[in-house]
């Protein structure tokens, strides 16, 4: 299971990204674009606008005699459903920008570039969208 | 003249290839759906038992108050992350395939009545409040080599099939 590992890398990548008025992760108080990532499940005090990193797959494959392992990723964006969509969608294209096409690094772990596999809205009876965006990650080497 | 000849039809192939193929869609959908059943609850989660509990007292009109007991199932979830365990069965029993057809190959596989349609997104994905049991995908990626299988065995039949209707007639 390379969850834990994967995680790590993308939240670091993630507090990284302090890009004034574009990035996820702005100094602002309180922050513009997003106001938090969290892993498995937001705390009940989070706040809107907000990304929920889920793993929907985390499997070992046989690639030509290879064992890999594939790990499909998945941001969950929650904004308020008060505004319009133009604030999920500016989410969307800065995940992608930080994460599609992005060779993780961490150390005992061989990753291959990661990708944005697609995303769709999930339905919410609340106040809030939730669209799920989907991404994939090959790792050829785990440590022993 | 004693001669046989040959004619190459291809309206009449592509027909019969589409309609080949849609019959292997359906077959793989048939296992996906299969394995989207199977895995329901094998990873844990399920009903523990019922439990009487007073759930709440109400006061009637001349004041008498009366405690009103309530019947609830305790259930067990299942870990997060892991396939969803069996609380009334009703998203597994709701789990089902389409056929494709020679026009609209597509066949698909998983819940798509309604309430339990909803219920199985929010397992798959998440809410708010709750962390994800992915069982779409998951059971997807783990059927999918015996169904490109059962893919290719039921549009080789069913090809073999339809040839030999058009041998004889």
């Amino acid at each position: 299971m390379s969850t834990p590992a994967l995680w790590k890398v993308v939240y670091a990548r993630y507090l990284a990204d302090t890009t004034v008025s574009a990035g996820l992760n702005q100094s602002t108080s309180p922050k513009v674009l997003l106001r938090g990532m969290y892993l498995e499940q937001a705390p009940d005090n989070a706040e809107y606008p907000y990304v929920v990193f889920t793993v929907q797959d985390d499997a070992q494959e046989d690639t030509l005699g290879q064992t890999r392992a594939v790990v499909y990723p998945v941001f969950n964006i929650y904004t308020n459903k008060d505004g319009n969509l133009t604030a999920l969608a500016t989410i969307i294209d800065r995940l992608a920008y930080l994460f599609h096409k992005w060779l993780p690094s961490s150390s005992g772990y061989a990753f291959e570039t990661m990708q944005r596999r697609g995303g769709r809205m999930i339905p919410t009876d609340d106040d809030s969208w939730h669209y799920a965006d989907e991404y994939v990650v090959g790792i050829t080497t785990v440590p022993a | 003249m004693s001669v046989a000849s040959v004619t190459w039809k291809p309206d009449e192939f592509v027909a019969d290839v589409r309609e080949a193929v849609a019959v292997g869609l359906t077959a793989g959908a048939e296992v996906i759906a299969d394995e989207m059943r199977r895995n329901m609850g094998s990873e844990g989660g399920r009903p523990l038992g019922r439990t009487d509990v007073v759930a709440f007292t109400t006061r009637s009109g001349n004041g008498i108050v009366f405690k009103v007991k309530k019947r609830f199932t305790l259930y067990a979830a299942a870990p997060e992350g892991a396939f969803p365990g069996i609380r009334t069965g009703q998203l597994r029993r709701s789990i089902m395939h389409t056929n494709a057809t020679a026009n609209n190959l597509i066949a698909s596989a998983g819940s798509a009545s309604g309430k339990q349609d909803r219920y199985g997104l929010w397992l798959e994905y998440g809410t708010k409040k709750m962390a994800p049991r992915p069982w779409i995908f998951r059971s997807f990626n783990r059927a999918k080599d015996k169904a490109f299988e059962a893919m290719a065995d039921a549009s080789r039949a069913a090809f073999q099939r339809i040839a030999e209707t058009r041998a004889e007639q």
